[in-house]
């Protein structure tokens, strides 16, 4: 009996083996290495991708990569890294039993702004096949910058602007005391808005450990559900080194005294300063990073101090081709002053009287996971999943607190049926409890399902269709449910020009916060409505993407436009009613018709780089009829940004000038120029920096406000303060 | 060191144009000081509120059409509040009112209380000293005056 099990195993065996080989001689193979293509260094850590598949690779320490399994036929390849420009191998012919040898050699990225995109249709593409439009920051503008906070760059992108630390693109949200996002903030593309107030906590953000930004500006619910109706910020962290790198950063940083003597409010000047430690490193095929940070900011006003300390970590996970995962965990503690408003016009640095020592404290607590399976080359299975819980308490003049939890689930499906169709369909689940004495207790949950089909119509355009359903209930009780397609047309008669037209509806359920607050709000008090319903959008843009290859003295060249027309039916804004009483309601319909360029060069050799963007807004609240009623508050109808800078061997300058028009309408308080002096000025701010680069060393000096301009973004508060930073940066 | 002359020499440019625009926020003038409340606040008076006139009328329910700025209403019940009210240079007379509305409705309607003719206020100062002072603003000054006590 023995004998004979033993000769079933052994010809299980040898058919195994041979049915294995027979199955490799069926398949073939690409590999080669990557390189830098001035200094034949080899590159690890490249992204490789066989597109129109979901098969790829990824560089190891010395550059080299190999896809195997490959079913004979041409494939094209797309090679991307972080500062290099992406490089497309066309047409590799892979028969049965070959590996077919590649050599790439990437050239570094003078502008440094990624062309390889996931964001806008839930996959890896080209920033010229993107269906609509989409600004993207690289790891190098946000270091270049030193900022600590992510929110204080993003106004250098064409069509976005911040209000007092409010995300806008193309003026969506205006300011609502950060409730009420209409634009949806993901961290690696998991929703990272408050489950009670909807807004966002910057302060979590690993800014230093990004690798891109990518901003969806065209407003649209269709793949990414309630809040993008105004459009999609993605986040995405890095992945960690091959090589063991340990990295500190230390930034230091004063603010000057207040230009006139009458405001001055402290003896000595402010300080800040942030201390970073991180360590990147492999672990046989996963890799992984993790970051404590310690912060203190004295703050440039007096109830706008603020402490923390941050602990973050990310961990890759690569179990073979097929399955790879990632976990990403987040934890804050921090504590700061508590500012609504400046003592007085008089007194603008300094805060109302008795409540100089009112301060919040809380925690913030978020891991994110991710797994992914590829089934076959054309079939691949993505999970995420999140836990987000944020507690916060106020100590001082009201003793308001919270606590929140969200549980997030998101199951999508992405298949290529031809080389020309390509679809992507999910499902997410989102649990949100919230226990708060200013909202009371309440729970919400959402569940919605996605498709986007993605059809190569010719040769040179793109048809994307998609559209979703969501359902959206509190404590039980049903309370929306929209259906928001999307159609776009993407055209690219050459290979660097793009033209892009879309259509997208869009929808936002109000937040708990705006249902359910009950609380003063300095004479004013906030009732509850919870009859509140959901506000919807319908959004239409053109635009076009232009980008030039190196040539001559134009090192780099890239200009980008667009159209965009709005329509927001019964918006919510905080409103008071006779009775000075405050409730969140469906008060407008409006519409926001813009324009937006940006151009990006670098020219003779880096002696000139520059990028410069402007965007128009005509924000206006609609009457029933169509007609215009008002303007929309806290909107710029102008804003233009910006940077001239050189490189010279190691050292590196730039200038920097952001200009935002007087905000025509605020809603909290009637700022009457007949008692004095308007507020509500221009926004005309110059910022300049200064870096050296040695080694392991880099070097910045930022001056923030050079000229010590005063403006407010919303009323009785006061801009940032003239404040110069030094940032040291050591790897070994 | 020759190829940062270009972008200096652009960027020095902008700082010209920036230099000869309009600045931004600069120093106010107006009246800041404290007001104090002894006694116990009267029920029909929900609020306080230190009111700025441009001229003194015999019938001060007719103060509307010479209101400049007020502050901020102090509710019932408060011991002391501190106010800042911002005037352009000028000459004005202080009077301490009474709210005999919300001061959050009083604030959500002032509009159309203003075009009424008529405020919703009683006066709560009782020394014509303080009544008839006038104060006299010059530019970029702040007038910090004595505090002033409302008995009731």
């Amino acid at each position: 009996m023995n004998c004979l099990k033993r000769s079933l195993f052994v010809i299980f065996l040898l058919s195994w083996l041979l049915q294995t080989t027979l199955i490799a001689q069926e398949f073939g193979a690409i590999s080669g290495q990557v390189v830098d293509a001035a200094t034949s260094n080899p590159l690890p850590g490249v992204n490789i991708l066989l597109q129109n598949t979901f098969l790829g690779a990824t560089t190891d320490p010395e550059g080299y990569f190999h896809i195997q399994n490959l079913k004979p036929g041409h494939y094209t390849m797309s090679v991307s890294m972080i500062g290099y420009h992406r490089e497309t191998v066309a047409d590799i012919p892979v028969a049965a039993a070959m590996d077919w040898k590649v050599l790439v050699a990437l050239r570094q990225d003078v502008i440094s702004s990624p062309q390889v995109i996931v964001t806008s249709s839930r996959k890896t593409q080209d920033i010229l096949e993107s269906p609509v439009s989409i600004s993207v920051i690289g790891a190098r503008q946000i270091a270049q910058r030193a900022a600590t906070e992510l929110v204080d760059i993003l106004p250098s992108e064409p069509g976005i602007s911040t209000v007092n630390g409010q995300l806008n693109i193309r003026g969506a949200s205006g300011y609502t005391l950060g409730t009420g996002s209409r634009s949806l903030v993901l961290l690696d593309g998991i929703p990272m808005l408050g489950s009670a107030a909807g807004n966002v906590t910057w302060e979590i953000v690993p800014t230093s450990e990004i690798e891109q930004v990518e901003i969806v500006k065209a407003g649209g619910s269709a793949l990414y559900g309630s809040s993008a109706m105004g459009g999609v910020l993605n986040i995405i962290t890095r992945s960690g080194t091959y090589r063991p790198e340990t990295r500190v950063r230390l930034k230091s940083g004063v603010y000057s005294q207040p230009g006139y003597d009458q405001w001055q409010w402290r003896d000595q000047q402010g300080l800040f300063y942030t201390a970073e430690l991180s360590h990147s490193r492999s672990m046989g095929p996963h890799n992984g990073w993790f970051r404590i940070q310690r912060q203190h900011d004295d703050g440039y006003n007096e109830l706008n101090w603020y402490d923390a300390l941050n602990l973050t970590g990310k961990i890759k996970f690569n179990f073979g081709t097929r399955h790879s995962a990632s976990l990403f965990a987040n934890f804050l503690a921090d504590n700061g002053g508590l500012s609504s408003q400046w003592r007085s016009a008089a007194h603008p640095f300094e805060a109302p009287a008795g409540l100089e020592h009112d301060r919040i404290d809380g925690t913030k607590f978020n891991i994110n996971g991710m797994y992914s399976y590829i089934h076959s080359p054309k079939v691949v299975f993505k999970a995420r999943g999140a836990l987000y819980r944020v507690h916060w308490q106020d100590h001082g003049s009201n003793t308001d607190h919270s606590t929140e939890q969200k549980l997030y689930s998101d199951y999508q499906v992405s298949a290529t049926w031809t080389d020309r169709l390509n679809t992507i369909a999910g499902l997410t689940l989102q649990r949100a409890g919230i226990d708060a004495n200013i909202f009371g207790n309440h729970a919400g949950l959402t569940s919605a399902v996605y498709f986007l089909a993605q059809q190569q119509l010719s040769r040179r355009t793109i048809m994307t269709l998609g559209s979703r359903w969501e359902q959206y209930s509190v404590d039980g009780k049903f309370l929306a449910r929209m259906i928001t397609p999307q159609f776009a047309l993407n055209f690219r008669p050459t290979r660097g020009l793009a033209f892009r037209s879309s259509v997208g509806w869009g929808f936002r359920v109000p937040t708990i916060a705006e249902m359910f607050t009950r609380t003063q709000l300095s004479i004013f008090k906030v009732e509850p409505n919870p009859d509140l319903g959901a506000e919807t959008s319908i959004s239409y843009e053109v635009g076009s993407t232009l980008i030039l290859t190196p040539t001559g003295w134009v090192d780099a060249f890239k200009l980008d436009g667009a159209l965009f027309k709005n329509f927001y039916k019964n918006l919510i804004e905080p409103t008071p009613d006779n009775s000075g009483i405050i409730h969140f309601m469906n008060i407008t319909n409006a519409q926001i018709r813009g324009a937006e360029i940006g151009i990006s060069t670098s020219l003779m050799n880096q002696l000139f780089n520059v990028t410069s963007s402007y965007t128009y807004l005509d924000p206006v609240a609609l009457n029933s009829d169509g007609s215009i009623k008002d303007t929309l508050a806290y909107r710029y109808r102008h804003q233009w940004v910006s940077t001239v800078g050189s490189s010279w061997q190691e050292i590196s300058g730039y200038v920097e000038y952001r200009y935002s028009s007087r905000i025509e309408k605020t809603q909290l308080f009637a700022e009457d120029p007949k008692t004095g002096q308007d507020p509500r000025v221009p926004i005309r701010v110059w910022s300049a920096g200064i870096g050296y680069s040695v080694k392991q060393w880099d070097v910045l000096l930022r001056a923030e406000n050079l000229l010590q301009y005063y403006y407010v973004e919303v009323e009785r508060n006061l801009g940032t303060e003239r404040n110069f930073t030094l940032t040291l940066n050591y790897k070994f | 060191m020759w190829r940062l002359i270009f972008p200096l020499i652009v960027s020095a440019a902008l700082l010209f144009i920036n230099c000869n625009s309009p600045t931004g926020l600069k120093p106010v003038a107006g009246i800041e000081g404290n007001l104090y409340f002894q006694g116990t606040w009267p029920d029909s008076i929900q609020g306080a509120a230190l009111v700025a006139l441009d001229d003194l009328p015999t019938d001060l329910t007719q103060a509307a059409s010479h209101l400049v700025n007020y502050s901020t209403p102090a509710p019932n019940g408060t011991d002391s509040t501190e106010y800042f009210l911002q005037l352009k240079p000028g000459t004005y007379f202080l009077i301490a009112m009474g709210l005999t509305m919300d001061p959050a409705v009083f604030a959500a309607n002032l509009d159309s209380i203003i075009a009424s003719g008529r405020l919703p206020v009683v006066l709560l100062d009782n020394d014509l000293i303080d009544i008839r002072a006038i104060y006299i603003i010059e530019d970029d000054q702040v007038e910090k005056i004595d505090d002033r006590t409302i008995n009731f």
